[in-house]
């Protein structure tokens, strides 16, 4: 578990170490809607920015102050040159707040390639395959001119095969927490997943591999199981807050958690119609799902797979997406599934103490029933 | 008050006024008259469902929401309606107002709000289509979607959202036939589209006209007209009205006639107007100052496109004169026409939204600019701050101000004031005397 947890302390370290190990170049993203497989495929090392949770004030002359602080905060690691070591940044149609902190980043920071990939809004619709199936192979196209050399489809099935296999070790990591007393916490199950985020996969697979060796089935832990739902949230401080109040998280619906590695690439032919397939089809950001809510589904089993308790959603202020599910979600929730929820708004730069007599309330109400 | 030029009422006002009242009495009484309605974006909407008949009434969401928004007492009661829902106050302005009207139970001019029969609705805004999702599910009809992607858009990149957009309308249409029970009629969308498109051009020559000096139209009075264009540009009395007003501004801009008769500064107020202040515009005219427009009066309700270093009125589709070929041909074109639109570049980066806003100010002549932070809407602050960089380089002074243009219970009316007149002043702009 430390090596994880070393990964994100030294994040930029490491990818600094990675380059001048392989003499690749490294490629930072803004959403997990930037399909990672072709970057690796090119031999490019992916990684995601993420912020720092330390306050700053250097965005202020670019970007307004009713952004979400988080996609502020990835502006700024950039405006502070944390990021220098990139030589590529790419989104993916994210939200308006990602997209915002990008459009500045193009304009002020000197990353050398920077890309903006066609991510259809409406997921589910049948057309979005083949067309984001098009835009990924100009995708291609621009990473082969970038580095030099083309892609090949042996590449191209050796990084679906590498991403699979790191989505399938993180659902065992994950299954181990469906046990009635989980042999790993919330905080280190979201170490894992940021963990991964940011280097290699081969060398996290190698690492979940290790773990899972190690790791019990059923474990001693015991506690309130918790659901986390919510905004980009890279907070493990939080979790480790709520957990050791007698919390105990099990399960999550966040990009910066199971969302990013439920599904698998289905192998076809057609490579990138396979990708493209794969991000269509995982479980959506707020602002991807309609018409129908098909996150309501795939919440909906996540609390049973997990016998959740409660849920606790997070949302970064100003996160307009998923401000306009939280209520409707909320409500479900409680109506539907009989489970309460807390709702806490946070900021990157908030010290997670400030929540603790929230958590502490919420998590008293469950002895009391 | 000093003046310079001679002024006078447009003749205009009186019949936009007529029109708007019977939109929204169309819209009110769509049921009792057996029409079907539905709800939607205000661009580019409304031509796909009218392919459904005659007895089709489309409300635009826009401009129920800025109808909603000068009445305050109203307005503060629509949102707390909203916020007793559990949603949140910072979310986007014109939602929560249209939502207050869904949740009360009532229209701005009277009456309830009506039950829609479907909502068919274009991704455009983020925003906008989970909106929607919630007024759907509210009322219980159904809802269909039409993805038009923010992003790139050029050349082969074009082409495939062309394709995209048009094989997801090709759906749409099946999806409306299936859920209406009528029959999609070819003819009836292009007419519609033509007509949508001829407001759209004929607003776009309205201010391309407006570029003279003096202004013949200010700001303030462009809101009664182009709300036409935002409510009710499919219909034929819109492009009567267009052309009727294109007349009236040339005839204006050929006589001199001013919209601010002391006109001797021009600037664009950029974003949506502070609805619930709109004394701000006359607060302007006091300076000597005519406001020349903005994204939301250009860009949202004109077409427009760009040329090296200005803003022309964009040129209909040539088969608006030769005739469609069928109906894939239309729907590709109509795809086209609003995937090229500056409109979509305006929303997608700082770096378009830049090039647009120094275009803006070279078009109309303006010698300064204001960009409020409008913190109620996310989607249409894109890169504002960074505009002011571009300015800076042209040489055009800006200031800022952060704001709720929507909810006035976020808007300090004395401190917004206190930024423009002091920047003004730095202007060498002093009040006019009465």
């Amino acid at each position: 578990m430390q090596r994880f947890r070393e990964i994100i302390e030294k994040r930029h370290d490491y990818a600094r170490e990675w380059k001048a190990r392989t003499g690749g170049k490294a490629l930072g993203y803004f959403c997990t809607y930037v399909p990672e497989e072709i970057i690796y495929a090119a031999g490019v090392l992916p990684l995601r920015v993420l912020g720092s949770h330390e306050p700053q004030d250097v965005t202020e002359r670019y970007m307004g102050s009713m952004y979400c602080p988080f996609a502020r905060d990835v502006l700024a690691q950039g405006l502070k040159g944390k990021y220098d070591y990139l030589d590529g940044v790419a989104i993916a149609t994210p939200c308006v707040h990602m997209r915002v902190a990008y459009s500045s980043w193009e304009n002020h920071v000197p990353t050398p390639y920077k890309y903006y990939l066609n991510m259809p809004g409406k997921v589910q619709s049948p057309e979005a395959k083949p067309y984001l199936a098009a835009e990924l192979a100009l995708f291609k196209k621009s990473l082969e001119e970038w580095i030099g050399k083309p892609i090949g489809n042996e590449a191209l099935d050796k990084a679906i095969e590498v991403y699979n296999t790191n989505r399938r070790l993180m659902r065992q990591i994950y299954d181990l927490r469906r046990q009635s007393k989980p042999s790993l916490t919330g905080a280190e199950a979201m170490e894992i997943v940021l963990s991964g985020m940011l280097m290699d996969k081969e060398e996290h697979n190698r690492l979940l591999a290790d773990v899972l060796k190690k790791l019990p089935i059923e474990g001693t832990r015991d506690g309130i199981r918790l659901m986390l739902i919510g905004s980009e949230n890279d907070d493990v401080e939080m979790v480790r807050l709520t957990e050791s109040l007698g919390g105990m998280v099990v399960i999550d619906e966040l990009c910066t958690g199971s969302r990013y590695f439920w599904n698998e690439v289905v192998p076809e032919q057609d490579r990138l119609l396979a990708i493209a397939a794969r991000y269509i089809d995982r479980p959506a950001c707020p602002i991807k799902d309609y018409e129908s809510r098909r996150r309501w589904t795939h919440i909906t089993q996540l609390a049973k797979d997990y016998q959740v308790q409660g849920v606790i959603l997070m949302q970064q202020k100003f996160c307009d997406p998923h401000e306009f599910d939280i209520p409707p979600l909320m409500a479900m929730l409680k109506e539907k599934l009989n489970i309460p929820s807390l709702f806490l708004e946070s900021d990157v730069t908030i010290p997670a103490g400030q929540f603790r007599t929230r958590i502490e309330a919420f998590l008293e109400t469950f002895q009391n029933t | 008050m000093q003046t310079k030029y001679q002024t006078k009422p447009f003749e205009c006002w009186q019949k936009a006024k007529e029109l708007r009242l019977k939109q929204w009495r169309d819209i009110a009484s769509a049921r009792e008259h057996n029409k079907l309605l539905t709800t939607g974006f205000c661009v580019g909407v409304a031509p796909v469902v009218m392919g459904l008949g005659d007895d089709v009434e489309f409300m635009a969401c826009e401009p129920l929401a800025a109808s909603t928004l000068p009445d305050v007492a109203y307005t503060t009661q629509c949102f707390e309606a909203v916020e007793a829902r559990g949603f949140a106050r910072d979310l986007c302005g014109y939602a929560r107002a249209y939502w207050g009207n869904v949740f009360t139970n009532r229209l701005p001019m009277g009456g309830e709000f009506p039950r829609f029969d479907f909502i068919f609705e274009r991704h455009w805004c983020d925003t906008l289509v989970k909106q929607l999702q919630v007024v759907s599910e509210y009322q219980g009809v159904p809802y269909h979607c039409i993805d038009f992607p923010i992003g790139p858009a050029e050349g082969e990149r074009l082409e495939l959202k062309v394709k995209y957009v048009t094989a997801q309308l090709h759906r749409g249409i099946e999806w409306m036939e299936k859920t209406t029970g009528h029959t999609w009629d070819d003819e009836k969308f292009i007419q519609a589209f033509k007509n949508e498109v001829l407001s759209r051009t004929l607003w776009a020559e309205a201010l391309y006209v407006n570029k003279a000096i003096p202004a013949p139209m200010d700001q303030k009075s462009m809101y009664p007209f182009f709300a036409i264009t935002m409510m009710m540009p499919w219909k034929q009395e819109s492009v009567d009205f267009h052309r009727a007003l294109l007349d009236e501004v040339r005839d204006r801009a050929a006589h001199g006639i001013a919209a601010v008769p002391s006109e001797r500064y021009r600037l664009i107020h950029e974003q949506i107007p502070p609805w619930h202040f709109l004394r701000l515009f006359r607060i302007l005219e006091n300076y000597g100052v005519v406001a020349m427009g903005s994204h939301h009066t250009i860009l949202i309700p004109g077409d427009f496109r760009e040329t090296e270093e200005e803003l022309v009125p964009a040129v209909v589709p040539p088969q608006f004169n030769t005739g469609f070929k069928n109906r894939e041909e239309a729907l590709q074109v109509y795809a086209r026409w609003y995937l090229e639109s500056p409109l979509d570049k305006f929303y997608l980066s700082a770096q378009d939204r830049s090039r647009l806003i120094t275009k803006f100010a070279r078009t109309w002549k303006v010698n300064g600019v204001i960009l409020p932070i409008n913190r109620g809407c996310t989607f249409g602050g894109m890169g504002i701050l960074e505009t002011k960089l571009a300015l800076r380089e042209i040489g055009i002074p800006s200031v800022e101000y952060e704001a709720n243009l929507v909810d006035p219970r976020d808007f300090d009316a004395a401190r917004v004031m206190d930024i423009i007149e002091t920047f003004l002043d730095g202007q060498g702009l002093k009040p006019l005397a009465e």
